[in-house]
């Protein structure tokens, strides 16, 4: 260094330095933020009502809650003690053998609603009730009757002895429709 | 001391250099303190976490040891139940708030338990199991019970 102005292009060297400095110090950057990045998965520490399984678990034992009448050969009165999975039992039974979806609305809206009192407000809850017996499964009830429209749901299945003596399963379905778009 | 032009053309000629070596080293530094920050805080939410879980579990083990058996433990004894010293065995010095929450058929609180009010803000961390129960009308309810520990 004689401190002289120089007119020749090695000034230009350590402006290229610096540069490369500065792109290696970006990739450094990105790999300790990557690195470093919450994992936001949904459904990795399902518990409580977040949990399908917990929660079809204790929406089976758990009694309606309140007398209902569903309408199958004559009036049929449900005094409240049943649990859900008796009153199932019970409707797939009928719709199985012809009877209308309509004929239990009363008992529906009861089932919804004790659906969505257990399940975490982030999710919006499913139960369909298949029938195992005749080929391949297929669904008998659907509660509420729109099909789930996330890609990612979380599900949860559980055997119910139907009152002819059949097999049913009952999937719940947590639909994550209300969380917003994770990264 | 030098009476030439030498000197200035280089230090103009050396400002862009160390803008660029400036602004990597700050930017390293700045990826470094949030990389650890948010390593700690993750670690200390996994860490509470894992105590929060095990509380609800003890505390559940602790229902079906001493109100279990054949059938479910009823909604009054739930509502009478205290197991805050549960919690002692469970957590090493954390804070705690445990309550059992009737959600079906009522929405009703049945019994909360904690140790002491947070004064100042916080990282809580909370876990929860649902059951059933059976209640004063012979209707088996769920129940759940909730756990938050900072």
């Amino acid at each position: 260094m004689y401190g002289r102005l120089r007119k020749d292009r090695w000034g230009q060297l350590a402006l290229m330095d610096a540069i490369v400095f500065f792109a290696a110090a970006l990739a450094v950057c990105g790999v300790l933020v990557s690195y470093a990045r919450p994992s936001v998965e949904p459904g990795m520490n399902l518990q409580g009502d977040s949990d399908p399984a917990e929660i079809l678990r204790v929406l089976l034992h758990a009694s309606i809650g309140r007398p209902v009448s569903v309408d199958i050969e004559g009036s049929h009165r449900l005094d409240g003690t049943e649990d859900v999975a008796t009153c199932i039992a019970v409707e797939v039974h009928a719709l199985s053998s012809g009877a209308s979806q309509e004929a239990f609305s009363s008992l529906n809206a009861i089932i919804l609603e004790m659906m969505n009192s257990l399940c975490c407000p982030v999710f919006e809850p499913f139960l369909i009730v298949y029938c195992m017996y005749d080929g391949l499964p297929s669904a008998i009830l659907k509660l509420p009757y729109e099909d789930p429209e996330s890609e990612n749901r979380y599900a949860s299945s559980a055997d119910i002895p139907g009152e002819d003596g059949n097999p049913y399963k009952a999937v719940l379905v947590l639909d994550p429709a209300a969380l917003p778009e994770l990264g | 001391m030098r009476d030439d032009c030498g000197g200035v053309a280089g230090f103009f000629e050396d400002l862009p250099v160390l803008m660029f070596v400036l602004a990597g080293v700050f930017i390293v530094v700045a990826a470094g303190v949030w990389t650890s920050t948010t390593l700690e805080t993750q670690h200390k939410r996994d860490r509470l976490e894992a105590l929060a879980e095990s509380l609800v579990d003890q505390v559940i083990l602790e229902i079906e040891t001493r109100l279990g058996g054949e059938s479910e433990p009823t909604v009054d004894a739930l509502s009478r139940l205290n197991l805050s010293h549960v919690a002692g065995g469970v957590l090493p010095a954390d804070r705690f708030s445990v309550a059992i929450i009737e959600r079906y058929p009522e929405v009703r609180w049945l019994i909360h338990w904690s140790d002491e009010t947070p004064k100042s803000p916080i990282q809580a961390v909370g876990a929860a199991r649902l059951l059933n129960a059976l209640d004063e009308n012979l209707m088996v309810a769920a129940v759940e019970v909730r756990a938050v520990v900072w």
